[in-house]
């Protein structure tokens, strides 16, 4: 399976090769576009920094996100280089969004407006059966080299579900949270060039969850989301909160606080539990929901839930923004409007988002 | 962050060091950036300097000062020890500076080849050298550059030796003549015995890219002149400039090299394209190590804003880009991430203040100024004892008695001795590098 990962894109690597046909300006390699006077380079455009894709799946549909073309600055209207920064006012662009759609099932990522780098992860597959996977990581902004965590955390998950046989759903959920964990633990916590070594350990949370065609099988680890989506009687959206929020705010809510007042607490947003090795042992939250032909599964990480804490709000959320949910290609632009929508609510996270349908019919 | 990797076999690598976090509505990025030479230059596809690309001048004051004591004749044995060092084919010339200047060989003002003949002959030119006159350093400057404008080697540097102060010539002559030969040439300073002035050499040498000591023993002079010729020649990347874009709005309110020296290169930049500034960083020798501390201001951003504030360029002499390094600003309300400081710009900052209480505190104490002089002084102890700046430390303990180090409690010498104090204060730019061993400030996190 294809596990597409955002990186940050803040490696600084830059070699010069070419001059600039033009004005003769020197180049950097992989910039589509003189520095100089602007002309086309001719050069193939700088890859996003991206995990390179892990044994990929011929069966599985789509292709990563195309690189950008040029960009024009929100700000100044200046052309935005290869590194994302505005060759004008400096300020960075906020990129596009990154978006997975394999038809079957899609995801969408950003690192929004406050984070330098993208920290979360999605990885997609589908069990020998043809049964989707999402699986949906968060790395721990308070910890070292997180988005690796994520990284390989939902790869790990991936490699654990991803073309195996789903006949045991509770054991083999458990088993990928528990590869999960393992490979978050074997990331490297000094190599952080933004984190001193203060000898705590990368982590980041998980939500694990596939969709057979009666029912939703989720695992979580942390503060990230699995709902399952449902039309009510008058056709409406209808979201209802799978998975269980190791926070403190989550604590407060189960001892009877409104999740409202609970998200205000000082320090409400603190997680309780998440992978690596400094985690306590990981005790995943399992959940098993019955589901029908029409329903909906929806994974992601709280970039996108905190402006959208309670099942209302969520749904309202959904109403305004899942236009189809039938027929093909609508996945990956509903999971990028969820995304967009939740930069312009101020984007104070990185965000993450996937979805697939739940179908009787043959995936093939 | 690191910006290239050593392996590619890049000439140079550049590495950032700072706090790119801002409070809201700051303004003012703050970067160290290192930047290292590529151990072997053969190796990395640089090709190395050419013999008959180089070029060597020295330039002997024979003023009628230096007719007193050891001076003349140690002087002689220097410049002579200089020659004998130049490898076979670099182009070289040996001048005599008074109240004029004046070859001492070759004859005619050009640049020699040297051989085993031509450094013979022209170390019997040397010996011949007698002192008389004035001193006009300027003079001796033009004549340096004639000859280095003349010449196709493209590694240009000088060796430039005085006992005086430059009184033949007014000071205006003496800033335009550096300001001519600004980019030309380097060129490394020397004061012999102690009737020179420090300030005057020191901006010679930091407008020219080149060290400024003193030689209170004129017998040391031939050693200390073999060293900087084999140094100068051991330079095989030549004029090497770094290039820093900012974005609009910004304004470069510095760039200093802080290691191994500080070095002021801020009136030096020059417009070379849009936004962006060159400074002239002189010649590379393989795996030389440099600090710059730049400090930009920028047109602040909002919160969560991240902002490319500075990229910085080494730019060889054919105009190709080595290798770039990233200054960013970005924005935020966590005053736990904005109030950090970098230890690399704290450190530097640190022995800048260093270098700058030394040179007040030794003005002062000229000037009889003592409270101040003592309270400078202590400060360069307590600093220079932070920082694990043993060298200076031992040179200011000639200076001043010092009763605690850590506090900066120092009482002045009551004959220190003027080779003591101009010792310090020419050394007093000598700054250490960060010990990486030492942990530094840990970083929060939410």
């Amino acid at each position: 399976m294809d596990v597409l990962v955002s990186e940050p894109s803040s490696t600084s690597e830059v070699a010069v090769a070419e001059h600039c046909a033009e004005c003769g300006e020197d180049l950097v390699t992989g910039a589509g576009f003189c520095e100089a006077c602007g002309a086309p380079t001719g050069q193939p455009a700088a890859v996003p920094a991206a995990a390179p894709p892990t044994s990929p799946d011929p069966d599985e549909l789509g292709a990563p996100a195309t690189p950008a073309p040029a960009r024009a600055c929100e700000r100044c209207s200046a052309e935005v280089g290869p590194d994302d920064y505005c060759t004008g006012c400096g300020v960075r662009s906020l990129g596009p969004v990154l978006v997975d759609d394999r038809g079957r099932s899609a995801f969408a990522t950003h690192r929004g407006v406050r984070h330098p780098r993208n920290e979360d992860a999605a990885a997609l597959a589908t069990t020998a059966e043809g049964w989707p996977v999402l699986v949906v990581a968060d790395g721990v902004s308070a910890s070292p080299n997180p988005h690796l965590a994520a990284a390989a955390a939902v790869q790990a998950a991936v490699a654990r579900l991803g073309g195996r046989a789903f006949d045991d759903p509770a054991a083999a959920i458990a088993a990928a949270v528990a590869d999960a964990h393992a490979a978050a633990c074997a990331v490297p916590a000094d190599t952080d060039p933004s984190w001193p070594a203060d000898g705590s350990h990368p982590a980041c949370t998980i939500v694990v969850a596939v969709a057979t065609p009666d029912a939703l099988h989720l695992a979580n680890v942390g503060d990230a989301r699995g709902y399952a989506i449902r039309r009510d009687g008058a056709g409406a959206l209808r979201s209802e909160q799978l998975t269980t929020d190791d926070s403190v705010a989550a604590k407060a809510v189960a001892e009877g606080i409104p999740i409202d007042q609970a998200l205000q607490i000082p320090g409400g947003h603190a997680i309780t539990g998440w992978l690596g090795a400094d985690a306590p042992t990981p005790a995943p939250h399992l959940a098993t929901s019955a589901v029908g032909t029409d329903d909906l599964l929806l994974v992601c990480s709280d970039g996108l839930w905190n402006y959208a804490p309670t099942g209302d709000e969520l749904d309202a959320l959904l109403a305004t923004v899942v236009e189809t949910t039938t027929g093909a290609g609508w996945m990956g632009p509903t999971c990028e409007r969820l995304v967009r929508w939740s930069i312009d609510q101020g984007g104070a996270d990185n965000i993450c988002v996937a979805l697939t349908p739940i179908s009787q019919e043959d995936p093939t | 962050m690191t910006t290239t990797d050593p392996g590619t076999g890049a000439p140079f690598t550049a590495e950032t060091f700072q706090n790119e976090y801002l409070v809201e509505g700051a303004d003012t990025v703050d970067a160290v950036v290192t930047v290292t030479a590529a151990g072997d230059p053969s190796a990395s596809g640089t090709a190395t300097t050419a013999p008959g690309d180089r070029a060597e001048i020295i330039v002997i004051d024979t003023s009628g000062s230096m007719g007193a004591g050891r001076k003349l004749p140690a002087a002689r044995e220097a410049a002579s020890a200089a020659v004998d060092t130049l490898d076979d084919g670099v182009r070289f010339a040996v001048v005599e500076g008074a109240h004029q200047a004046r070859m001492v060989w070759p004859l005619q003002p050009e640049l020699g080849v040297a051989s085993a003949e031509t450094r013979k002959t022209a170390q019997a030119a040397i010996r011949a050298l007698d002192a008389d006159g004035g001193t006009a350093i300027g003079t001796w400057l033009q004549a340096a550059q004639r000859l280095f404008e003349a010449t196709p080697a493209t590694a240009r540097h000088a060796i430039l030796l005085t006992d005086g102060r430059n009184e033949t010539e007014t000071p205006a002559e003496l800033a335009a003549a550096v300001e001519a030969c600004r980019g030309l040439f380097q060129c490394d300073c020397r004061g012999v015995g102690v009737d020179w002035v420090v300030e005057e050499l020191r901006g010679i040498a930091s407008a020219l890219l080149g060290t400024v000591d003193i030689v209170a023993d004129p017998d040391d002079l031939a050693e200390d002149f073999r060293a900087m010729i084999s140094s100068s020649q051991s330079r095989s990347v030549p004029d090497v400039k770094l290039r820093l874009w900012t974005p609009q709005g910004a304004v470069i309110e510095s760039v200093r090299q802080v290691a191994p020296e500080v070095l002021d290169l801020s009136s030096s930049g020059t417009a070379s394209g849009p936004q962006a500034h060159d400074f002239l960083l002189g010649g590379w020798a393989p795996g030389e190590v440099r600090d710059y501390h730049l400090r930009v201001t920028v047109v602040p951003g909002a919160v969560g804003d991240e902002m490319l504030a500075g990229r910085v360029s080494l730019v060889l002499g054919d105009g190709t880009v080595a290798t770039q390094a990233l200054i960013r600003a970005v924005w935020t309300d966590d005053h736990e991430l904005s109030t950090r400081m970098d230890r690399h710009v704290a450190h530097y900052t640190g022995q800048v203040e260093l270098a700058d209480a030394i040179q007040s505190g030794l003005a002062a104490a000229k000037a009889g100024d003592e409270a101040t002089a003592t309270v400078k002084l202590g400060r360069a102890v307590q600093l220079a004892t932070a920082s694990g700046h043993d060298d200076t430390l031992r040179l200011l303990g000639k200076v001043v008695d010092v009763a605690d180090a850590e506090s900066g409690t120092v009482k002045l010498k009551p004959a220190a001795g003027q080779a003591a104090e101009m010792t310090l204060d020419t050394r007093s730019t000598r700054t250490v590098r960060l010990d990486k061993k030492k942990p530094g400030a840990k970083g929060g996190g939410s």
